[in-house]
């Protein structure tokens, strides 16, 4: 699965901090997410695109092969 | 997501408190005079003498630090850190077993009593060591990028 967190996060300014502070996980939550080592559950996946205020699918995307 | 089954972050230095005296007294016991082993509940020459309670004491002792040490939650015990959490649980089952058959095909008898004494706490350990070094690299290339 691919994600734009990065360019979602720059468009709104916000650090991998700030971005983990407004949904409840760690930093290192965030920065494994954004570098695809991790999925991320529904639950913390729907908290980020409230953040972003934009729909799932604009943040995350299936790849080839899930 | 709720973590279930964890104590709060407290508990894990309490674990820690208890866990390293009784482990260091555990070995020291082991290695000098074989208090340990010869006290332990279910050794058949204790059994029809009097009560182990040195080796109940110790045996209790470690398994209660291991556990709190083991199922307490991190200071922010997230998603990504409940899977660490299995992910360590499911390596320390297999790495214990996977032992213990080498064991099983290697020694016998007395040899083999004194691996299965080991055994009663390398789950638990297996899966500290494991977890926190997992828990240690996330946290080094979080730093590493930033």
């Amino acid at each position: 699965m691919k994600n734009s967190i990065k360019v979602e996060r720059a468009r709104k300014n916000l650090t991998q901090d700030e971005l983990a502070r407004l949904t409840g996980v760690s930093r290192q939550t965030i920065n494994t997410i954004e570098s695809n080592k991790y999925v991320p559950s529904t639950i913390l996946a729907l908290k980020i695109s409230r953040v972003f205020e934009k729909p799932l699918e604009q943040i995350f995307e299936l790849e080839e092969g899930d | 997501m709720k973590p279930k089954y964890l104590l709060p972050h407290l508990y894990k230095k309490i674990g820690w408190i208890i866990t390293i005296p009784f482990l260091l007294y555990g070995i020291y016991s082991y290695i000098l005079g074989d208090i340990f082993f010869n006290n332990l509940p279910f050794d058949a020459d204790s059994l029809d003498s009097e009560f182990p309670l040195l080796g109940t004491i110790i045996l209790i002792g470690l398994l209660a630090g291991l556990l709190l040490v083991s199922f307490s939650k991190e200071r922010t015990e997230d998603e990504y850190i409940s899977r660490l959490r299995m992910e360590s649980l499911q390596v320390a089952v297999i790495v214990n077993y996977v032992l213990l058959i080498l064991a099983a095909l290697a020694l016998f008898g007395l040899d083999f009593l004194s691996v299965m004494v080991y055994n009663m706490f390398t789950i638990l350990l297996i899966f500290i060591i494991r977890f926190h070094f997992l828990l240690y690299r996330n946290k080094h290339n979080y730093e590493k990028q930033h």
